[in-house]
């Protein structure tokens, strides 16, 4: 589903260069679970970002399911987000002004699903995380684990073929961390990629294989199953 | 998709209260400003377009040039031009020209004591018209025979409001009201009511309590209406449908040749105004009403539109500046799927909705304030005029236009943002649109300071106006208007030495015109240094042999006219120096002695004054002979010594009504009637400063917005360089000096544009103030203090907050 050979990317700010991805290469098949893994400042974010379109590579290729989208430009990546692709961060990054309902209907509206659907399907996806009672509250009015269920039904709604997880137990105790994994354990059963940023080995144990990363490279990889 | 952004728009304005008042409050007073100016200047355009025929009708101005002025052979230029003119020209040109439809005339203003029954007014600004004039002017009417009503001599078609003054309830058709005479236009006699008309429309450039027939004039001065140099007509002409005004004007000069025929002495031409233009357009002289200004329509439509900019901006620089604060949002939307053009639409309907509040509160504005402007403008403005469905739809433009031009950048600068960047929290975005906020806020107040620039520089010239010294004496004269009557100026000897034996008054003169009021010109032939008679049309003022004692006009050369002299009464003349410079005598006195003729009087000039503004300080002091004709005054002007005004007028009046009891006592102050002439420029700067200082207001609410959030995004520097030690004068200091920074570029870029606008404007008066750099000065610390009030507030209340607790927030 994933193929990135190569990869690049600097930052640049007025005097140094940073290279936050150098060569990096690796495969993710459909329905796998991988988890990356690497000390803060290794590239960890930079990759995520790439690999959910959120960011341009500055070398390399990148194939999203047997097409090259590296050289997308912001409409086309945007469009192939919306449609295959759902965030969990580690900051949840719900928006404030919005309801819990509301907060997981936005994807569904950006895709122009009808106001009926939308809402049958909020309401599947808010039972399914165990949060419907509280779709009437705003973020801040929740604990950081419902919160984390609501960023996690937002990027189900959906039903997206890859979740992209940036260390989305790392703001939350381990009971809530556990809960939050066995959601994306569950959806990983029922087919969907995942590809997580964790810094937690017990967390990694979750997935089918972890990637080791340093200063933008690929250091190890080992398959769990 | 819109009721999300709809929801989102209107949580995320009342979240922040401050923000979105400051935006709805700035946009609704710029609103209601360009609303009230634009229902200003639509009156002020609509004047005349409301008659049938409007396109139809044009009007003649007439030029003369005489003496000196005839070696100039270029056309008459469009400020020499009079409306007022000849009778003869209008049937001529009616009957050589068959574009020319119909033609009709005015005489006017004619001021009449009208009575019926025990009601009894003078009546000021009355016109002789011809029968057709109903043809031509739209004027409804209620009773009569609009075909018929001004044929025969003596008959009066009255407003309604005048008809109700007169006659209350009862029918006016067929009742009499007794005339008075109108000198040199009709003897006294009884007018009959043949027709009553809806009151002329105020948008009308001229304006009339009633109308007489042209046939009563014509019945007592039939010759004048052969006479091409007697000027007491307005001429306006119905032409053809298919009428070209460029190949009339080409068949002018031939018609003036061959009506007129050619003087040696005098050119005369005329040319058309178009009935729509004449209100605001025409340049020329005697008007038979009050004109508007063409550029001030310009320049108040321009504050509106600078108004509109600095709330405009508000909302831009607000937005921007808050940009940070929406980044991460912008970021979340982006990585849920939204793409750009969803998320441009959503803030611009932000914007929308924010002017669509805006544009509620400028109605509701305009609504207050619609009654107060139309008192200061002195208009028939009508708050249910506000509401229709024409008006409606204009509003719907503008909250969309408005919503748009304000919401398009901060849409394009929000939307811009990279999710990457924002969700990884970091930011440089709030150095990117600072460049430019910047740039706004120089705008904002270099329009700001040039309005306040300009309040002072008008506040200073209209005081100048009020102060100057104009040669003559006008303080505490009272001046009584007994209209011409005869039985006065039969006793006005006695009646002077009756006022001048009270203790309240010093001096007394009567005058057929104190400055302020209406003068005629007079053709006076007067012998050059050359022993040849030269003929020019200086003014005339009429006057009495005290006239000149009285107003205390100072002699240039000679003498004044005076009781010792028996030969004065009928072969003296007293000029000013501008005259005598017309004549060609640069040295007033080597004009004493010369020979005049004038009006069938001849004689030698005895006297000349020296030059006073008798008339307005817009124009020059134009030539003027005083000639001394004590049985054609209309005004009997007292010097009042006393400060108990009240009770001096309570005895004038009473020795007044004593002695002419058939005369109403009908006084005046001669400062106040001369300052009249300034309503227009007062009303200029009262507008102006109301709109200033609505501008200023607006822009101070945007400085306020900014420097709010600048003090809370730097709150943790604040917090930081505090702990260091940095005390609160340090803290305000560092937050106010890039405001005011900004400020003084403002004061550098609005001076010189001010300076220009303002010397453009002072052009309209002959007598004018220097500019000065104090002006500038004091309006540049004006606005920096203003500047300074207003961020510091902001700066200190950053400044005292417990840095313990600001640091906490990060
Ligand atoms: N917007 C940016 N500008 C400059 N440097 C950046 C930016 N984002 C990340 N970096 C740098 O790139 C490198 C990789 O960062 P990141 O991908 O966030 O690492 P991780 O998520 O593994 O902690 C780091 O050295 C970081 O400082
Ligand atoms: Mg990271």
């Amino acid at each position: 589903m994933i193929k990135i050979t190569d990869l690049e990317k600097y930052y640049r700010t007025e005097e140094v260069q940073t290279v936050a991805l150098n060569k990096l290469s690796f495969d993710v098949r459909e329905g796998e679970f991988v988890a990356i893994m690497g000390p803060s400042g290794c590239g960890k974010s930079t990759l995520l970002n790439i690999l959910g379109l959120l960011d341009d590579p500055d070398g390399g290729s990148f194939i999203f399911n047997g097409i090259e989208v590296s050289g997308f430009n912001e409409r086309k990546r945007a469009n192939l987000r919306k449609h295959n692709i759902g965030f969990v961060f580690q900051s949840f990054n719900l928006i404030d002004e919005l309801t819990v309902y509301e907060n997981v209907e936005l994807p569904l509206i950006y895709t122009g699903v009808k106001a009926t659907d939308r809402k049958n399907r909020v309401h599947e996806v808010l039972e399914k995380m165990q949060i419907m009672h509280r779709r009437n509250h705003f973020p801040q009015q929740l604990s950081g684990g419902q919160q984390q269920r609501v960023a996690v039904a937002r990027a189900v709604v959906n039903n997206p073929k890859l979740i992209l997880a940036d260390e989305p137990t790392g703001n939350l105790d381990s009971s809530n961390g556990n809960e939050v994994m066995d959601l994306l354990t569950e959806l990983n059963q029922q087919g969907t990629t995942i590809i997580m940023v964790t810094h937690s080995e017990h967390d990694a144990k979750f997935s089918h294989r972890i990637i080791r990363m340093l200063d933008g490279q690929k250091v190890t990889e080992n398959v769990l199953v | 998709m819109l009721r999300n952004y709809f929801k989102i728009a209107w949580r995320n304005l009342w979240k922040k209260k401050i923000y979105t008042s400051i935006n709805i409050l700035g946009l609704g007073i710029g609103m209601a400003c360009c609303l009230l100016i634009a229902i200003y200047v639509q009156d002020e355009l609509s004047y005349d377009k409301y008659h049938t025929n409007t396109n139809r009708i044009y009007r003649v101005v007439h030029a003369e040039t005489y003496g000196e002025d005839l070696k100039n052979t270029a056309p008459p230029a469009p400020g020499e031009f009079a409306v007022w003119g000849n009778a003869p020209v209008g049937p001529a040109l009616r009957a050589d020209f068959p574009e020319v439809e119909e033609v009709v005339q005015f005489s006017g203003r004619a001021d009449i004591l009208l009575r019926y029954g025990d009601k009894n007014f003078q009546e000021e600004g009355i016109f002789f018209a011809d029968a057709a004039v109903f043809d031509l002017f739209s004027w409804k009417f209620i009773a009569g025979n609009p075909k018929t009503a001004l044929e025969d001599p003596y008959s009066i078609v009255l407003p309604e409001s005048t008809a109700k003054k007169y006659f209350g309830e009862e029918n006016p058709i067929g009742k009499t009201l007794e005339g008075s005479s109108a000198p040199g236009r009709a003897n006294a006699g009884n007018y009959r009511v043949t027709g009553v008309i809806e009151d002329i429309p105020e948008n009308s450039h001229f304006n009339f309590p009633a109308l007489l027939s042209m046939n009563t004039f014509r019945k007592s001065r039939e010759d004048i209406f052969d006479m091409w140099g007697y000027v007491d007509f307005y001429t306006y002409l119905l032409v053809s449908e298919n009428f070209s005004i460029e190949a009339f004007e080409k068949k002018i000069p031939d018609f003036i040749t061959r009506r007129r025929g050619i003087s040696p002495d005098s050119k005369y031409t005329i040319a058309l105004e178009p009935l729509s233009d004449v209100y605001l357009k025409s340049e020329a002289g005697r008007q038979p009403g009050d004109t508007g200004s063409l550029p001030n329509i310009y320049i108040f439509s321009l504050i509106g539109l600078f108004i509109l900019a600095i709330a405009c901006i508000n909302f831009m620089n607000l937005s921007t500046a808050r940009s940070l604060e929406r980044a991460r949002e912008v970021g979340i939307r982006k990585t849920v799927g939204a793409a750009r053009k969803n998320l441009i639409f959503q803030f611009l309907s932000e914007s929308v909705l924010i002017v669509t509040f805006a544009a509620f509160l400028a109605l509701f504005f305009v609504f207050i304030a619609l009654p107060f402007v139309a008192d200061l403008t002195e208009k028939n403005f009508r708050s249910v005029d506000l509401f229709n469905w024409q008006s409606a739809l204009v509003y719907l433009c503008i909250i969309f236009g408005l919503g748009l031009l304000s919401g398009i950048y901060p849409a394009m600068v929000l939307s811009g943002f990279k999710p990457a960047l924002i969700l990884k929290g970091i930011s440089n975005t709030h150095t990117k649109g600072a460049a430019l906020r910047k740039g706004l806020v120089i705008f904002q107040f270099s329009l700001s300071i040039i309005l306040i620039i300009g309040t002072c520089i008008v506040f200073t010239q209209m005081g100048y106006l009020l102060d100057k010294d104009l040669g003559f004496d006008r303080e505490q004269m009272l001046v009584i208007d007994y209209n011409y009557d005869g039985r006065v100026n039969n006793k006005i000897e006695t009646l002077k030495n009756t006022f001048n034996h009270l203790p309240e008054i010093s001096s007394v003169a009567a005058a057929r015109t104190v400055p302020g009021s209406y003068f005629p010109n007079a053709g006076t032939t007067i012998e050059s240094q050359e022993g040849t008679m030269a003929l020019n049309v200086p003014a005339i003022y009429e006057v009495d042999v005290d006239f000149i004692h009285h107003f205390d006009l100072e002699l240039a050369a000679g003498r004044a006219y005076s009781r010792d002299f028996p030969v004065d009464t009928i072969q003296s003349l007293v000029i000013n120096e501008a005259t005598a410079r017309l004549y060609g005598y640069s040295n007033p006195g080597d004009i004493i002695g010369k020979r005049f003729q004038q009006w069938g009087r001849e004689g030698k000039v005895i006297g000349v004054v020296k030059d006073f503004n008798y008339l307005s300080l817009h124009q020059n002091i134009e030539p003027l002979t005083l000639r001394l004709a004590p049985s054609e005054c209309r005004y009997l002007t007292l010097k009042v010594t006393t400060s108990d005004l009240p009770a001096a007028i309570a005895r004038i009046k009473d020795v007044w009504t004593h002695a002419v009891p058939h005369r109403p006592f009908l006084y005046k102050f001669l400062d106040e009637d001369f300052n009249r002439q300034y309503q227009a420029d007062f009303r200029f700067r009262k507008l102006f400063t109301i709109f200033s200082c609505l501008a200023i207001f607006i822009a101070c609410l945007g400085l306020f917005g900014l420097a709010s959030y600048t003090a809370e995004q730097r709150t943790k520097e604040i917090g930081i360089r505090k702990v260091l030690g940095a005390s609160v004068t340090n803290v305000v200091m560092l937050l106010s000096k890039d405001f005011i920074k900004l400020v003084v570029i403002a004061i550098v870029i609005a001076s010189p544009l001010a300076w220009y606008a303002m010397t453009r404007w002072l052009e309209d008066f002959a007598y004018r103030i220097e500019l000065q750099w104090w002006m500038f000065t004091l309006a540049g610390i004006a606005a920096i203090t203003i500047a300074l009030l207003t961020v510091s507030g902001q700066s200190i209340k950053a400044a005292t907050t417990n840095p313990v607790k600001s640091l906490r927030t990060e």
